[in-house]
């Protein structure tokens, strides 16, 4: 849903009262003063000046020691915002007002920028590979996930399918704008991001969330493309526009496929001293009379009509329908009388029949002309990507004969050495991205059979039932979450699971947003558990801080 | 549908309009016939979607000094310099957005809506005017703006493709199907 207001009939300004705002030489003096930098000055370039870039430069080297967020580019700025771009739909904070801030990166589209978090991940943006609309800085967001709390407090989807859930090796969302509008990344100078995991990402997938239907869907990291056939990031690129491409062809189609050529409506025009009736009709039952407009009722004259009808009293009539007929029946309680009719038009009512018929044709042309001009596009776009594909998987396969020729003549050198690094597994997992969004190196775990006997979720307060609307379940050994809705078809509160042996904390959100918690431990499979008593958070820390306490996340790792 | 004059140019306007560019790339001071002949259009542009008139004047006068600033970059290439201040206009507009903390407005006319309804064969009672609003709020930013540009600023599909930086088709498919889904909207009482 759109977030604005909406205003009917406000009044539209004049234009002779625009007119009388126009200043340029305003506007001059504000150019003015956005122009011409001191250090673009000739003369600043003389030995004072770069003294004082040297004295600049310090200062702002200390002031920036300070800040957690490691910078090369001295361009970059960071601050933290709370301001969630417009395409995040799928990510609902479940706690009102809280979500996890992103650190934003003001960054030099022309100049591209190396960008380091304080966790050690690092993001190469290659110059020119941001398409923004101006030249102006391009705001780089980027917030991380590396525990429970905070993928939690984001509302960051952590299901798989339906059965299971994500155990996180750690999480990285990353977005780009300029003024409000999401910028383009090119995809030929694809940005480079080496996520330092919180465990071995050899054992974990990775995934990209697809923010259309909250599902995650695999995205190949560098080491998997170098271990399969070390197929460029360019050609997974291409093929995913390509199927992309062949998606909206077959959506196209389905479009053409299903328009509806509007049917002139059966109607005559009046015979003079044909008898007429006006007759109020349900439009609903008969849409077909709604879309002729104002019209009356005909007597068919050959349909053995008796005039003699008339003169009884008639408590209703009804308009009827029968093998493709109309008929007006009368009815008085004793007896009922039909008589076969036909919508007819006279004057402007059929002048207006005629031209919202016309208006209905010329929209469905209009429509279908469009749709297949959509279609052609579609697969012209298709088969360029396909031409591209082409080109770029021969020019790879010559890559590939010529490197293996290379390796056979080496006896030793840089290629084994290399071959040799990408074994060795440490703790970061490399890829690119050609569209922003959240990425994760995750591995799904199968969600915990429901408890055959369900436990009552009460307060331990009063120990009255809660009526919690979500439940979440951590496992405090792994970085995993398993969440519950009420009435939900899956993973419903009642066919809650709790998985033996594990240390756990149930956290629960009430209706009126009150979170509860309680920790539980089950050590065997079987063990009945009658009731978990939920305690309320109290105090005024934020949950993230909260949560990370309760999680034992705010400890330093070992 | 009405046709924007100052989109649809003739050759010779259109000569004009660039030698006034290639004065305005080669000193900032010549930008004003330029600034003159579009400041009217950015500002309705811009009032049209919010709701404060002294900050769209501010937001416009940023609009001009931003295309000033960018000028030595704008070539032409078919596309009309007025859909190059639209992309600065609508940049500038949400950076306005975000740093004053204003809000998104939409603005109808009762006689738009009540074309929107005589389309679909629709009464134009009040009652289905205030309908169609709440289906409007139920529409996508992307649908509302598809929608808006069309119905209630009477843009051609080109003029909101160059807009959109989508293909004139593209626009043209794009707003059939915003207005397909507020119809359904309407249709199924979802408001």
């Amino acid at each position: 849903m759109g977030n604005f207001k909406l205003n009917l009939d406000r009044p539209h300004p004049d234009s002779e009262s625009i007119r009388d705002r126009q200043n340029f030489d305003d506007v001059l003096t504000k150019f003015k003063k956005t122009q011409v930098p001191i250090y673009k000055n000739p003369w600043f370039w003389g030995s004072a000046g770069l003294a004082s870039v040297g004295v600049a430069t310090m200062i702002s080297l200390n002031a920036f020691s300070n800040n957690p967020q490691k910078e090369t580019n001295d361009k970059i700025i960071t601050q933290n915002t709370l301001e969630l771009p417009p395409d995040t739909d799928c990510l609902r904070p479940p706690v009102e007002n809280e979500d996890v801030p992103f650190n934003t990166f003001v960054v030099d589209p022309k100049k591209g920028a190396h960008l380091e978090l304080e966790s050690g991940t690092t993001v190469d943006i290659p110059a020119n590979s941001l398409k923004a609309a101006t030249e102006e800085p391009v705001e780089v967001k980027i917030r991380e996930f590396r525990d429970k709390a905070s993928a939690f407090v984001a509302g960051i989807p952590m299901d798989y399918e339906e059965t299971n859930a994500f155990e996180s090796a750690g999480m990285i969302e990353i977005r780009g704008e300029q003024g409000g509008e999401v910028v383009g990344i090119d995809p030929k100078k694809a940005i480079e991001v080496s996520m330092n995991c919180t465990q071995n990402p050899a054992d974990f997938a990775f995934w990209k969330l697809d923010e259309k239907n909250g599902k995650w869907e695999e995205h190949p990291t560098k080491n998997q493309l170098a271990a399969s056939e070390g197929q460029p990031q360019e050609v997974h690129a291409l093929k995913k526009e390509i199927k992309k491409d062949e998606q909206e062809i077959k959506e196209i189609k389905q479009e053409i496929s299903t328009l509806k050529k509007p049917l002139p409506q059966e109607y005559k025009v009046h015979t003079p001293g044909h008898q007429r009736f006006d007759l109020d009709f349900d439009a609903a039952v008969y849409p077909e009379l709604k879309a002729l407009g104002d019209l009356t009722f005909e007597v068919v004259p050959e349909s053995g009509y008796d005039r003699n009808f008339t003169q009884k009293n008639w408590h209703n009539v009804e308009l009827d329908k029968k093998a493709g007929k109309y008929f007006m029946e009368f009815s008085n309680g004793n007896e009922v009388f039909e008589i076969e009719v036909r919508p007819v038009l006279e004057n402007e009512n059929l002048k207006k029949a005629e031209s919202r018929f016309n208006k209905a044709i010329d929209n469905y042309r209009d429509t279908k002309v469009a749709l297949e001009q959509a279609k052609k596009e579609a697969e012209e776009k298709k088969r360029q990507h396909e031409l591209e594909l082409k080109r770029l998987m021969e020019k790879h396969t010559d890559l590939q004969l010529s490197s293996k020729m290379e390796e056979e003549n080496l006896t030793s050198g840089s290629i084994r050495m290399k071959k040799q690094r990408l074994d060795v597994l440490d703790a970061t997992v490399d890829f690119q991205v050609t569209r922003w969004g959240l990425f994760n190196s995750d591995r799904p775990i199968a969600y915990p059979e429901p408890l055959a006997m369900q436990p009552a979720l009460i307060w331990k307060s009063n120990q009255r039932v809660t009526d919690f609307k979500e439940v979440y379940v951590f496992d405090m050994t792994k970085n995993a979450r398993f969440s519950y809705f009420r009435n939900a078809p899956t993973q419903s509160i009642d066919q809650l699971g709790l998985s033996k042996g594990s240390e756990l904390f149930i956290l629960g959100i009430d209706s009126a947003g009150n979170l509860g918690y309680c920790q539980l431990k089950r050590e065997r499979k079987g063990e009945a558990i009658r009731d978990l008593a939920f305690e309320k958070k109290s105090g005024t820390e934020n949950t993230k801080d909260w949560l990370k306490r309760m999680l034992h996340e705010d400890e330093p790792a070992s | 549908m009405n046709v924007n004059p100052l989109y649809h140019h003739t050759p010779e306007r259109l000569k004009e309009e660039l030698v006034w560019i290639q004065r305005a790339k080669e000193s900032p001071e010549h930008f004003g016939p330029l600034y003159e002949k579009y400041h009217e259009c950015i500002f309705r542009y811009i009032y049209q979607r919010m709701d404060d008139q002294d900050l769209a004047f501010d937001v416009t006068s940023q609009v001009f000094v931003k295309a000033m600033k960018n000028i030595h970059r704008y070539e032409f290439r078919g596309v009309p310099f007025s859909s190059w201040l639209y992309r600065i206009a609508k940049s500038e507009l949400y950076q306005s957005f975000r740093e004053r903390k204003s809000e998104r407005y939409v603005n109808a006319d009762s006689i738009q809506l009540a074309e929107v309804l005589e389309e679909w064969d629709e009464e134009e009672m009040e009652v289905n005017k205030q309908k169609l609003l709440k289906c409007l709020r139920k529409l996508k930013d992307l649908d509302i703006q598809l929608l808006e540009m069309r119905y209630f600023e009477k843009r051609s599909y080109r003029e909101i493709g160059e807009i959109m930086e989508i293909t004139e088709n593209n626009a043209k498919v794009k707003t059939f199907r915003a207005l397909e889904r507020l119809k359904q909207y309407f249709n199924t009482n979802a408001a």
